[in-house]
């Protein structure tokens, strides 16, 4: 039972980390990589962190030792981590690029253009 | 008087996050938890907090927890099924930076924006302009490009969380 699920988290997390590498060979440009590289690497992550819990919390239960609590909130504090620095190295990276002049590939509007003309 | 405060105010929580993190109880790393605790708190208290009230309110940390549970599980799994969508049929994307105004006050608030924003799919904030208070977001598949549409579909639920976390 529990190793079933464990497999579908992890499955659901390799599945988006895959989906990941396939977008930055789809997307056309730089922003547009962006999205699909980073963000399927944080949901992907959240599901491994959420098949680490899984597992240590029914070890917890079963054993009863307390390196197991001390594993999960190790992942969680991991994951927080994850996401603000997954954030904000996309904001550097977009910015860096805007600021050197890369254009988004087909944008509909550029609000930014009008404000550096 | 005040800086007191907001030194003191910082030890508490990093003293309980280094327990946290270590998984133990022991006297010896209890003392080692309270030293670590005093020095950066000397040292960066004062960058990082302005009114410690606010970091021992109850109702601030609950409206924390319920916006990660929300962003964890529904903003990001709906918004992963569109951007899913467009790496089959990349032919569907739209994309464009738009502008998109906020009006939080703390820069706590407009990091939590910011932050919740770029880690939701499809969505980018690439600059930030503090005094006349827009996010320049690149949107891969922009559906709306006047500043209230856009911001009803990409920001209103993290403003509106923000606020009640941060303000």
């Amino acid at each position: 039972m529990l190793d079933g699920i464990l497999y579908a988290l992890l499955a659901v997390s390799v599945f988006f980390h895959v989906l990941g590498g396939v977008a930055l060979l789809r997307f056309p440009d730089l922003y547009t990589r962006l999205h699909g590289q980073t963000k399927s690497t944080t949901f992907g992550s959240i599901f491994t962190v959420f098949a680490v819990l899984a597992y240590a919390i029914s070890k917890y239960l079963e054993t009863g030792m307390g390196k197991y609590l001390s594993m999960s909130t190790h992942s969680v504090v991991a994951l927080l981590a994850l996401m603000i620095t997954n954030a904000t190295g996309a904001h550097a990276i977009a910015r860096a690029a805007r600021m050197v002049g890369v254009r988004p590939y087909a944008a509909v509007v550029d609000e930014l253009e009008e404000v550096e003309e | 008087m005040r800086k007191l405060a907001i030194f003191l105010a910082l030890i508490p929580p990093l003293v309980a996050l280094y327990l946290l993190y270590t998984g133990s109880l022991s006297l010896f790393e209890l003392a080692l938890a309270i030293i670590i605790a005093t020095v950066i708190s000397y040292l960066f208290s004062s960058a990082l907090i302005s009114r410690p009230g606010r970091l021992y309110n109850p109702i601030r940390w609950a409206w924390a927890l319920i916006f990660a549970i929300l962003y964890l599980t529904v903003v990001e799994a709906k918004a992963h099924l569109s951007v899913l969508k467009l790496i089959f049929v990349p032919s569907r994307a739209r994309p464009a930076i738009v502008r998109i105004p906020y009006s939080v006050e703390s820069d706590y608030a407009i990091t939590l924006i910011a932050n919740s924003i770029t880690n939701t799919p499809g969505t980018v904030v690439v600059d930030v302009d503090e005094e006349r208070k827009y996010f320049y977001v690149h949107w891969i598949r922009a559906t709306d490009l006047t500043e209230e549409g856009a911001k009803r579909e990409v920001s209103e639920l993290f403003e509106r969380y923000a606020r009640r976390i941060f303000e």
